[in-house]
């Protein structure tokens, strides 16, 4: 019986999207039979930063209406055979999902799958509960930014209340990723330190991820950025995903580059 | 100006002071409402015996110690 993850964040543009693809990517590098389902209907993007867009047939939305077998549906990632993936409709919109329907393709994913990661769509309407409401866990995206945490921390609210686990007496494990932090910035104090974030949300700390161009560069060509090695977003994937395999790997303080050093001491000698 | 530049508040500090005030008082107004969507339907029930109701909206509001349920019946258009 595999694992349930949804991937939240209340505001859009955070990085959800890729931070998906990436810890997709990264559970199934550890071995892990994975599925990442694109639960953003009308708005289909995680197809591209896999760089799967061409292989899509079935939806999602065709397997719960019963017009294609998941076998039909699931695509398997040229990069690792552990990952496979859902794409969303492009055509129908997100009030097509019910409960009911949602519930069954879950269960049916956790039957064949270790982990089985959603990609939640933005806000908090009902393509997003629906996300959250069978989920066994969440990770929460947010950027070091007033406007995404606070959006983060009404999402939180409406998973803890709509949560099916939280409604049978049980709890959602939250887990916070931050993503795009500028260590230069978080120095000179213009950017919010994790330690004040996680105090303001009061969730578990699994990852941080350091703001990195390559981000662009990885989704132009569908190629995921925790494939990688040099990259520094990437290897902060890599590490999150570790974690989320069970492994213990030291949280890496990006919140000092080597680069901001660098910069410190090239400018004490100017 | 060298005072000035010296006792200027950095800008992650007042992000996170405005966060946590802006956190609180969205907490306030709705996660410790469980039972808000029953309480709507059994408004909407009663008004409706009545009159022709468009939408209810429950809000609470807090004033230093005092809490208060506030509570907006929109009707239907004649």
């Amino acid at each position: 019986m595999g694992i349930v993850i949804a991937v939240i964040s209340g505001k859009g543009g955070v990085g959800k999207t890729t931070a998906t693809a990436n810890l997709g990517l990264g559970i199934a590098m550890n071995g892990r039979k994975c599925v990442v389902v694109d639960f953003d209907i009308g708005q289909r993007n995680l197809d591209m930063i896999l760089g799967l867009e061409n292989r899509v047939v079935y939806d999602i939305v065709q397997v719960m209406d019963g017009e294609a077998s998941i076998k039909q549906a699931l695509i398997k990632s040229k990069v690792n055979e552990n990952l496979n993936f859902l794409a969303a409709s492009q055509s129908k919109d997100k009030t097509v999902l019910s409960s009911e329907k949602v519930q069954k393709l879950i269960a049916d994913l956790k039957n064949e799958f270790d982990y089985v990661v959603l990609d939640s769509p933005a806000g908090i309407e009902s393509g997003f509960e629906h996300t959250i409401e069978f989920a066994d866990a969440a990770i929460v995206v947010v950027n070091p930014e007033v406007s995404s945490i606070r959006d983060a921390d009404r999402a939180i609210g409406i998973l803890d209340s709509k949560s099916q686990k939280v409604k049978d007496g049980g709890e959602v494990a939250k887990y916070l990723i931050i993503n795009r932090i500028a260590a230069d910035m978080v120095q000179s104090g213009e950017m919010l330190r994790s330690e004040d974030i996680l105090d303001i949300l009061s969730i578990k700390l699994v990852g941080k991820v350091p703001e990195d161009r390559g981000v662009i560069d990885a989704s132009n060509q569908g190629k995921p950025i925790i494939l990688d090695k040099k990259s520094i977003a990437g290897q902060a994937y890599v590490r999150i995903s570790a974690r989320l395999c069970g492994k213990k790997v030291d949280m890496k303080d990006v919140e000092i580059s080597d680069a901001g050093l660098f910069k410190k001491l090239a400018g004490m000698f100017k | 100006m060298l005072f000035d530049w010296f006792n200027k508040k950095k800008s992650a500090s007042v992000a996170r002071d405005r966060l946590t005030i802006a956190i609180m008082s969205d907490r306030d107004s709705t996660s410790d409402l469980p039972f808000m969507d029953d309480m709507k339907t059994e408004i909407v029930g009663v008004v409706k015996k009545y009159v022709g109701v468009r939408a209810v909206e429950i809000r609470k509001e807090v004033e230093g110690e005092i809490e208060a349920l506030s509570i907006d019946v929109q009707l239907e258009p004649k």
